[in-house]
C-alpha cells in the first residue's frame, strides 16, 4: 500500500511520548478516565477519510477561487490512495455566472468514459474510469495525477462554463466507507504543442506523442494547492473565512460534514483511558473442563454459533444513547485472547464489533496510542491493560438469530440506544486455544468527543467476591445491580456453564517488557521475550513468560531464563518417549504474536531478511525452522525457511566470530552458539496449502512460527533473546581491507 | 608410541637422511612395478603398490617447482599416510623430478598420529615460536589406521620447500567431533579436509578453503580469512562449522545443489579472479567411488565478500568437464584415457597466483577401476594438463 510520511514518525511518537490528556470527563469514584490524543501523521497535502454514512451519500469540500480561472481542456487532481480500498471521488465546477458541471456519467464498469491517469514517480499515461456519477478509481490506484478530459463533463445547470470559480470535490462516502486519501492540489491543465483525439495525443504534424512527450507538454495553471496550507489552524480559518467550503451532495455548506470525513493536515488519533484497575474488575475465562461446541450437525454439542457470551453491562432499565464510541478498560491475561463485544440497542438488535481486518486504538496504562488488531471478525488482544476504543460505526448488525443470545434481531438497523453489552468468545473444539483464553475486565463508557464526555456503563470494580456460587459461574459478586450473570446469557446451557468468573492475579496482569531500544543499527525489534519484572518468584516468571507466547504440536515448555546479558526465552522440547503423541507430525511449535510496543510490528516492507538472537545450551546442533503467517484475501498464508542448503549468516556475541552456514530443510544451528542469525527472505518458500508464491509485505504480517522435530531434538532447549528483521546488506566478515560491513557492525551503525 | 610408528619414523629418517625411495622394513630396495598407464602419462613414475593422490603444485621459479601429494607408506597398504614432496626442475623443455620425500608424517600419538593427507602449500612471512618461516602448509589428518574419516585440518610451516614442515601447536586448527551433530550417537563423516590456502598479499594474509562434511545437512565448501601476520604459535583454533559458506552460485553438474567441495583454489596475477578446478559431480559409484572428471570454474573474489544473493556473483564455468576423453592417447593403442579423474591442483607458483584464467595448469589424479584392477587403490598416479578456457572469464 502506497504511503508517504512526510513529518513526524509514528515511532518518533512512541520514544518521545506525546500521548497528552485533554479535559477530564466524568469520572467514577476515585479513578481518572480521561481522553487522550497523539499525533499520527503530517500530510504534504489534506488527509480525507469517510467515517460514516450519510443519507445523501457526498460529502464535499468546495474551493471558492479569487480570481477565476481559464477553463483549460483538462481539470488536474493530484491525490494519493491511502487506504488499501477504492478512492473515488467526483468534482463539480462552477462558473462565475452560475453554470455547473461535474464528473456526472453514471455507466457501469462496463460502460465508462476514460480520462488520463499518471502515476505518482513515474512517467506513464494511463487511464482511469468515470461511472457510477465518479471518477471510479479503484484500490490499485495507488497515487498521482487524474487528468479529467474537460469535454466529458456533464451539465448540471445551464451554459458551458465560461471560467472556473468554485470547484467541489467529494468524495461518495455512504458506499465507500473505507476511502481515505490525500488531496494535494487541484489545477486547469493543457497540452502544449499535443492535441488530443479520440483518446490519444499527437503532435501538429500528426504524430502519436509518447507519454514522456504528453507529460512534459503539461502546463498547469494552479486552482488550490493543499501543499501550501502549513497547519490545522491555517486549514481552518480557510474554512472559516469561506475559502473553502464543507458541503453536502447538493454542494450546500453542511454542519454535518465532520460527522462523516475526517480531514485535516495532520490526522490525530483519540482515544480514552479508563482509570479502573483491572486488578480489581472481573476476569472471565473458561474451565479447562469446559463443553466445546461441535460443527458436526450429528454431535449432541452441536451449535451453529460456536461462540459463547457473557453479559458485561446491563442497561435494560435505562438504556444509554449510543455516543461516538464504547470504550472497555481491560486486560488480556493470555496472550491473544481473542474475542468479541456484542453490544444490544433497545430494540433488540445485535451490533458486533469483530471484523475481517483492521484495527482499533488501544490505550495502555503509560497513556500511549497503540492498535489492537482485528481479523477472523474478532478482536486480538495483547496481554497488557488498557482501554479500547470501539467507535460504533465500526459495529456490525448481526442477522437475526445469528449469535446464540435471547436478543438478536433485526428491527431498525440503527445502533440507537444501548442495552446490554456482551463478552463473547470461541469455545469450539477446533479453535485449540479456547480453554486458554482469559480476560479481565474493569469497566465500559460511553464516550462522546464533541462533549468530551466519558459515561461509564458499567464499573465492574465494585463487585466483590462472594462464596455464594450459583449452578453458572464458579464466582459470584455481590450488588447484584448489573451483576454478569444475573439470568441466563444465551441459548446454549452448556455454553453458559463454561465460564468461569473471578478475579486476575498479579501474575496474570503481568506484562511484557518494553521494546527499547527498538531499533539496534539496521535491525527492528520485534519481541524481547521479556517480561516487565514487577519482583516476581522464578516460578511465577516461568508461568508468566508462558501466557505470552502460544505452544502447539508436540508437547513442550517455556520457562524464563537469562542469557546474553537480559531475560530470555527458554524453549524445551518434551521428550520423544513420554511426550509423544504424533501430532502435527511430529512437530512442537512456539506462536509468536505480534507486540504493541514494536514500532508497526505487522509491517516487514523493506526488510531484507529475518534476525534472531538465539542460544542453543547443547554442545551439539539442535534443528528449528521458523515461519511467519499473513492473512491475504481472508485466508491465512505461511511461508517459511524452506531451502536446501540455503545459507544462514551468524555472529557469536561472545566471540565475535562471524561465519555462516547451509541449511538442511531445517536451520541446524551449531552446538554453543550463542548470537545473531540472519536470514535472507530468499530462502523462504510457501508452505500453506494456499496462497501467492511470491511474498508480498504488502500485507501485515501477523504471527511467527517456530517449529523443531520433537524426535531429533527431545530434551533440548532453544534459548530467544530477540526477534527482529533487518534492512541493510552486510558482507562476509572480512579480516583484511576493504571488507564491507558484517552483522555487528551493522547492528553497531548509529549505537 | 607404537611399533608401526617407529618403523615408519625410522624409514622416514633414512629418507630424510639418504634421499631413497622409501621402502618398508629394514630399508630393502624394492622391485618397481609399473602402474596401468591408460592414457597421458603421469608426471611422475612411482612404483604400483604407492597411492599418489591429492596434488598440490607450486611453482618457484620458472625451472623449479615442488608437488606435495599424498602416499600410502607401505606398499600395498593403506593403514597410514604423509605427504610427500618431490623438487622438479625444468630441463630440455622436460620436468624432472627427484626422489619424493616426507615433509609431514603423522604425529605420534597426536590428532593426527593416524594419517596426514590432502595438503597445500603456500609461500608467504610466517612466524611461529620467534621463527620466520616462508612456506605454510594446511594439512588434513585423523588417528585412524585404516580410514579418512573424522579428518580435521592442522598448520605446519617450513623454511624451505621440500620441509620438513614443523607442526603449529599440538592440535588442529580447524577441529570436527561427531559428538557436535546428534543427540543420539556419532555419525561419523569425513570430517573437515581437502584445505586449499591462497595467499591473499603474498604475505601473511591468507584464505582457507576446505571441506567439511556435516551429517545433519550437507557438505559444504567453506573458507576463512586468515590474517596470520602475528606469531602462529599464539593463533587460536577453531570448529570448522564456523567457516564462510562460499557460493555455489553459478555452479553446474549432474547433480543439483553442487558445490566446490574438494576444490583447489588460485587467484589471477591482479588479485581479481578467483579460479577454481572441482570434482564433477555425481562421483562414480563403484570402487574407488571418486570423481570421473573435474571442473574448472572462475568467478569475481568479491564472491568471498557479499552475502549470498540473488544479487552476489557467480560462477562462470570455463571447462565444463576434463574427462577420460580428454586424457587419451589416440595414438597409441589401449590409451583411451582414465576412468577416473579427480582431486586436482591448479599449477601455480608460490602464492597460489596464475598468470590469466584463459590458460594455466592443473594436475589432476588418476585412478584405475576396482572391475579392471583388483590393486585400484594403489594405481593413482598425478598428471599435468594443460586448460584452455571454454569460455571467457
Amino acid at each position: 500500500m502506497f504511503r508517504k510520511i512526510t513529518a513526524l514518525l509514528f515511532c518518533a511518537i512512541f520514544c518521545f511520548g506525546s500521548g497528552m490528556s485533554t479535559m477530564p470527563a466524568n469520572a467514577a469514584s476515585e479513578a481518572e478516565n480521561v481522553f487522550v490524543e497523539q499525533t499520527l501523521q503530517t500530510y504534504d497535502g489534506i488527509y480525507m477519510q469517510v467515517k460514516g454514512s450519510p443519507a445523501d451519500n457526498y460529502r464535499k469540500i468546495g474551493i471558492v477561487a479569487d480570481e477565476p480561472l481559464a477553463v483549460q481542456p483538462f481539470l488536474s487532481v493530484r491525490f494519493r490512495n491511502l487506504a488499501d480500498a477504492a478512492v473515488p471521488f467526483c468534482v463539480t465546477l462552477e462558473d462565475s455566472e452560475g453554470n455547473k458541471w461535474k464528473t456526472g456519467y453514471n455507466g457501469s464498469p462496463q460502460d465508462y468514459q476514460e480520462h488520463f491517469y499518471i502515476p505518482e514517480d513515474t512517467e506513464e499515461v494511463q487511464t482511469v474510469k468515470e461511472y457510477y456519477g465518479c471518477m471510479y478509481l479503484t484500490k490499485e490506484i495507488g497515487g498521482g495525477e487524474i487528468l479529467i478530459d474537460m469535454t466529458k463533463l456533464t451539465c448540471i445547470f445551464g451554459a458551458p462554463l465560461t471560467d472556473i470559480k468554485k470547484i467541489f470535490f467529494g468524495l461518495p462516502a455512504a458506499y465507500n466507507p473505507a476511502e481515505k486519501l490525500e488531496l494535494i492540489d487541484i489545477s486547469s491543465a493543457e497540452t502544449e504543442g499535443l492535441s488530443l483525439s479520440d483518446g490519444e495525443f499527437s503532435d501538429a504534424d500528426g504524430n502519436a506523442a509518447t507519454d514522456a512527450e504528453i507529460i512534459a507538454s503539461l502546463q498547469r495553471t494552479t486552482f488550490f494547492d493543499f501543499t501550501k496550507v502549513s497547519s490545522d489552524e491555517e486549514l481552518d480559518a480557510l474554512f472559516a473565512d469561506r475559502t473553502l467550503l464543507k458541503c453536502n451532495n447538493d454542494d450546500a455548506v453542511t454542519s454535518t460534514f465532520d460527522s462523516y470525513i475526517a480531514l485535516g493536515k495532520t490526522e490525530t488519533q483519540k482515544a480514552v483511558s479508563l482509570g479502573q484497575d483491572c486488578m480489581e474488575g472481573i476476569k472471565y475465562s473458561l474451565r479447562q473442563d469446559s463443553t466445546l461446541t461441535s460443527d458436526d450437525p450429528e454431535s449432541p454439542n452441536y451449535c451453529a454459533d460456536k461462540f459463547g457470551y457473557i453479559r458485561i453491562a446491563d442497561l435494560t432499565d435505562a438504556p444509554v444513547a449510543a455516543g461516538d464510541a464504547l470504550a472497555i478498560k481491560m486486560s488480556a491475561l493470555y496472550n491473544k485472547s481473542a474475542f468479541r463485544i456484542i453490544v444490544i440497542d433497545s430494540d433488540g438488535e445485535a451490533y458486533r464489533a469483530g471484523a475481517a481486518a483492521g484495527e482499533y486504538p488501544f490505550v495502555s496504562e503509560d497513556g500511549k496510542i497503540g492498535q489492537m488488531p482485528t481479523y477472523y471478525n474478532c478482536l486480538w488482544p495483547e496481554k497488557k491493560a488498557g482501554t479500547l476504543l470501539l467507535e460504533y460505526p465500526v459495529f456490525s448488525l448481526q442477522s437475526a438469530g445469528s449469535c446464540d443470545i435471547v436478543n438478536n434481531r433485526v428491527a431498525d438497523k440503527k445502533l440507537g440506544e444501548i442495552a446490554e453489552i456482551y463478552l463473547s468468545m470461541d469455545m469450539a473444539e477446533t479453535s485449540g486455544e479456547a480453554k486458554n483464553r482469559k480476560i479481565a475486565i474493569a469497566s465500559v463508557a460511553n464516550v462522546e468527543f464533541g462533549s468530551e464526555t466519558i459515561d461509564i456503563l458499567a464499573d465492574l470494580t465494585k463487585y466483590s467476591v462472594t462464596s455464594d456460587k450459583n449452578e453458572i459461574a464458579d464466582a459470584n459478586f455481590a450488588e447484584p445491580k448489573n451483576s454478569v450473570i444475573a439470568v441466563p446469557m444465551e441459548k446454549s446451557a452448556f455454553k453458559n456453564g463454561n465460564w468461569v468468573l473471578g478475579r486476575a492475579t498479579v501474575a496474570e496482569l503481568a506484562e511484557k517488557a518494553p521494546i527499547s531500544p527498538q531499533r539496534v543499527g539496521d535491525v527492528k525489534i520485534l519481541d524481547n521475550f521479556a517480561i516487565l519484572d514487577k519482583g516476581y518468584s522464578q516460578e511465577e516468571k516461568d508461568s508468566i513468560i508462558g501466557d505470552f507466547y502460544s505452544l502447539y504440536g508436540e508437547r513442550s515448555y517455556l520457562s524464563a531464563v537469562s542469557a546474553g546479558g537480559k531475560d530470555a526465552l527458554c524453549w524445551t522440547m518434551g521428550n520423544y518417549v513420554t511426550d509423544y503423541q504424533n501430532v502435527s507430525g511430529g512437530y512442537c511449535g512456539l506462536t509468536v504474536n505480534p507486540v504493541a510496543s514494536a514500532q508497526d510490528w505487522g509491517d516487514w516492507s523493506g526488510a531484507k531478511g529475518m534476525t534472531l538472537w538465539v542460544k542453543n545450551p547443547q554442545s551439539h546442533e539442535i534443528s528449528f525452522n521458523i515461519a511467519f503467517q499473513q492473512v491475504i484475501d481472508s485466508q491465512t498464508v505461511s511461508y517459511r525457511m524452506d531451502y536446501e542448503n540455503s545459507t544462514v549468516y551468524a555472529a557469536d556475541t561472545r566471540t565475535g566470530e562471524e561465519f555462516s552456514f547451509p541449511t538442511s530443510t531445517t536451520i541446524y544451528l551449531p552446538g554453543d552458539f550463542e548470537g545473531w542469525l540472519r536470514l535472507d527472505f530468499s530462502v523462504f518458500g510457501r508452505y500453506s496449502a494456499t496462497g501467492p508464491d511470491e511474498i508480498d509485505f504488502s500485507h501485515e504480517v501477523i504471527a511467527l512460527k517456530i517449529t523443531s522435530y520433537l524426535y531429533d531434538n527431545s530434551d533440548m532447549s532453544l534459548i530467544f533473546g530477540y526477534v527482529g528483521l533487518y534492512y541493510e546488506d552486510f558482507s562476509v566478515n572480512w579480516a583484511f581491507d576493504e571488507g564491507g560491513k558484517g552483522i555487528l557492525d551493522r547492528m553497531s551503525e548509529g549505537a | 608410541m607404537s611399533m608401526r610408528k617407529k618403523i615408519v619414523s625410522a624409514a622416514v629418517a633414512l629418507i630424510l637422511g639418504a634421499g631413497l625411495i622409501l621402502s618398508g622394513c629394514g630399508g630393502k630396495q624394492e622391485e618397481f612395478q609399473a602402474k596401468p598407464e591408460t592414457g597421458i602419462a603421469p608426471a611422475f613414475s612411482e612404483s604400483l603398490g604407492y597411492f599418489n593422490e591429492n596434488p598440490s603444485v607450486i611453482t618457484l621459479s620458472e625451472t623449479e617447482k615442488y608437488v606435495y601429494y599424498t602416499r600410502n607408506d607401505e606398499k600395498f597398504s593403506d593403514e597410514s599416510e604423509y605427504i610427500a614432496v618431490r623438487r622438479a626442475t625444468l630441463s630440455g623443455g622436460v620436468w624432472q623430478y627427484e626422489e619424493p620425500m616426507a615433509a609431514l608424517i603423522p604425529s605420534d600419538d597426536g590428532w593426527d598420529g593416524g594419517r596426514v593427507f590432502q595438503a597445500d602449500v603456500v609461500c608467504g612471512k610466517f612466524l611461529f615460536n620467534g621463527e620466520e618461516y616462508g612456506f605454510l602448509m594446511a594439512y588434513a589428518g585423523n588417528s585412524l589406521q585404516n580410514s579418512r574419516r573424522a579428518a580435521q585440518i592442522g598448520l605446519a610451516v617450513s623454511k624451505s620447500a621440500a620441509g620438513p614442515f614443523v607442526r603449529v601447536g599440538e592440535q588442529p586448527f580447524l577441529s570436527w567431533s561427531a559428538d557436535d551433530y546428534s543427540q543420539y550417537g556419532q555419525e561419523t563423516t569425513d570430517g573437515v579436509n581437502e584445505p586449499s590456502l591462497v595467499s591473499y598479499d603474498k604475505a601473511s594474509k591468507i584464505l582457507l578453503f576446505y571441506s567439511i562434511y556435516n551429517p545433519n545437512t550437507v557438505n559444504s565448501c567453506r573458507f576463512l580469512t586468515l590474517d596470520l601476520s602475528s606469531d602462529l604459535s599464539e593463533l587460536a583454533g577453531r570448529k570448522g562449522e564456523r567457516g564462510n559458506v562460499l557460493s555455489n552460485k553459478g555452479v553446474a553438474d549432474m547433480e543439483t545443489n553442487s558445490n566446490c567441495v574438494g576444490a583447489d583454489f588460485a587467484l589471477t596475477e591482479d588479485g581479481q579472479t578467483l579460479v577454481c578446478v572441482r570434482d564433477y559431480n555425481p562421483i562414480a559409484a563403484t570402487s574407488p567411488a571418486v570423481a570421473q572428471a573435474v571442473q574448472v570454474l572462475s568467478a569475481p573474489v568479491q564472491i568471498l565478500m557479499q552475502t549470498i544473493g540473488d544479487a552476489s556473483p557467480a560462477w562462470t564455468i570455463l571447462n565444463d568437464k576434463i574427462s577420460s576423453l580428454d586424457t587419451a592417447v589416440w595414438e597409441e593403442d589401449g590409451k583411451p584415457g582414465y576412468d577416473r579423474i579427480y582431486s586436482a591442483c591448479i599449477v601455480s607458483d608460490g602464492y597460489a597466483r596464475i598468470a590469466n584464467a584463459q590458460e594455466f595448469s592443473l594436475m589432476f589424479t588418476s585412478s584405475s577401476v576396482a572391475a579392471v584392477n583388483a590393486a585400484y587403490k594403489y594405481t593413482p598416479m598425478l598428471h599435468d594438463f594443460a586448460v584452455s578456457a571454454e569460455v571467457t572469464a
